[in-house]
């Protein structure tokens, strides 16, 4: 039997796959849900989800996309990003409000990739794909669901309204020497402490020496 | 792992990996079970050169479910109905928080504290400040007024922070 190899993917989260149970059966799923997770990681970032709804959405989408990997055996990463952006669009209101409120601004996917600046995957992601916004637009449309106003190109543009969502309104303000000093004032972690601060201001150069 | 590679961590290192410990036993992380793999999602301690903000979020809520009254009379925690400031001693800003979620929840601890507190208090007339709730629920619109008795009749109508000089001049009275 060939060996098998654990998948393990680092992006901008961090995945663990545990080996597989059963190697005959699993291969072929098991580089689905890499994939699936994978593309899923790279993008969650910038279109700010959290863990939480991203492995909710691997779970959603992975059925429906691994059937339709399965139907076509079509494993260009290009189109295999595209369905999976796709799927993602029609089950996350949350990534819809916000490209909502990008919309106006923009023409593309693409150009939401980059209004997002998001790290390079999902601009690498979006850019062979101009065709999406083709493809699943005219579908949005025919849909019964408040997608029709997602991608409302001819708006006129304000993006004063893109506000963060609330999971990501608690700003710290400190340099993380501060932070981590505060942490260990407060005793709040185990592992920080006012040593490892006063280290990290010093790796940071941000101590002044008399 | 060997003495050494752990020796030679640096402090960055270090406060990743108690960052990202505390993320695992607090953050309540998901593990996706699919039919053959388990996939177990841990967020990236930096992103960028920054702590990941939902790492720094979860710090937060933790300090927040901590804090104590000596915390928001000394200052070093601000809580008002627009944002919940966190200093550090030497009362530099260490973080802002805007969640409306977060500081709802901390305008109810601290109301339900006010609210007591003021119920056991009596004003000049001899009445206390606020009836008493039945469960020790009050709202901050029910207190609000009898808050400002209460600074009002302690001679503090200046206050520009209703809740940090109440919780202030009530610790007094009752230590």
């Amino acid at each position: 039997m060939a060996e098998v190899n654990t998948p393990t993917i680092k992006t901008e989260a961090q995945l663990k796959v545990q080996p597989p149970k059963n190697y005959i059966n699993v291969q072929a799923e098991t580089h689905i849900n890499k994939k699936v997770a994978q593309v899923l990681v790279s993008i969650s970032p910038k279109i700010k989800i959290g863990p939480n709804l991203l492995s909710d959405l691997i779970r959603k989408i992975q059925p429906e996309v691994a059937r339709d990997f399965a139907s076509t055996k079509d494993r260009n990463p290009a189109n295999m990003a595209a369905k999976i952006l796709e799927k993602m669009l029609e089950k996350t209101p949350k990534i819809l409000a916000e490209l909502n409120n990008l919309a106006p601004k923009l023409n593309t996917l693409r150009e939401i990739a980059t209004k997002l600046q998001s790290p390079i995957d999902l601009g690498q992601i979006l850019h062979n794909f101009e065709d999406l916004k083709q493809t699943y637009l005219p579908k949005a449309n025919k849909d019964n669901s408040p997608k029709p106003q997602v991608l409302n190109l001819n708006s006129t543009p304000d993006l004063s309204q893109v506000k963060p969502f609330d999971s990501f309104s608690v700003k710290v303000t400190a340099n993380l020497g501060e932070f981590c000093a505060w942490i260990a004032e407060k005793n709040l972690i185990d592992g920080i402490s006012q040593k490892i601060a006063e280290a990290i201001n010093l790796e940071q150069g941000l101590l002044s020496h008399e | 792992m060997n003495k050494d590679s752990e020796k030679n961590k640096t402090a960055l290192e270090h406060a990743g990996e108690a960052f990202r410990k505390f993320w695992l036993e607090k953050g309540n992380a998901p593990i996706i079970k699919a039919r053959h793999a388990e996939l177990f999602i841990e967020p990236k301690v930096f992103l960028a050169g920054k702590l990941n903000p939902t790492i720094s979020r979860l710090i937060i809520k933790e300090y927040l479910s901590k804090i104590t009254l000596e915390d928001i009379a000394s200052g070093r925690v601000v809580i008002t109905s627009d944002h919940i400031k966190i200093k550090d001693k030497a009362g530099k800003l260490i973080a802002e928080v805007k969640s409306k979620k977060l500081i709802d929840s901390m305008m109810n601890k601290i109301t339900n504290y006010l609210g007591k507190a003021l119920s056991a208090k009596k004003a000049k007339e001899g009445l206390p400040y606020v009836e008493p709730a039945p469960e020790g629920n009050y709202a901050f619109g029910d207190i609000k007024d009898a808050l400002i008795q209460f600074l009002d009749d302690m001679e503090k109508n200046d206050s520009k922070n209703l809740v940090r000089d109440a919780v202030v001049l009530l610790k007094k009275g009752s230590a």
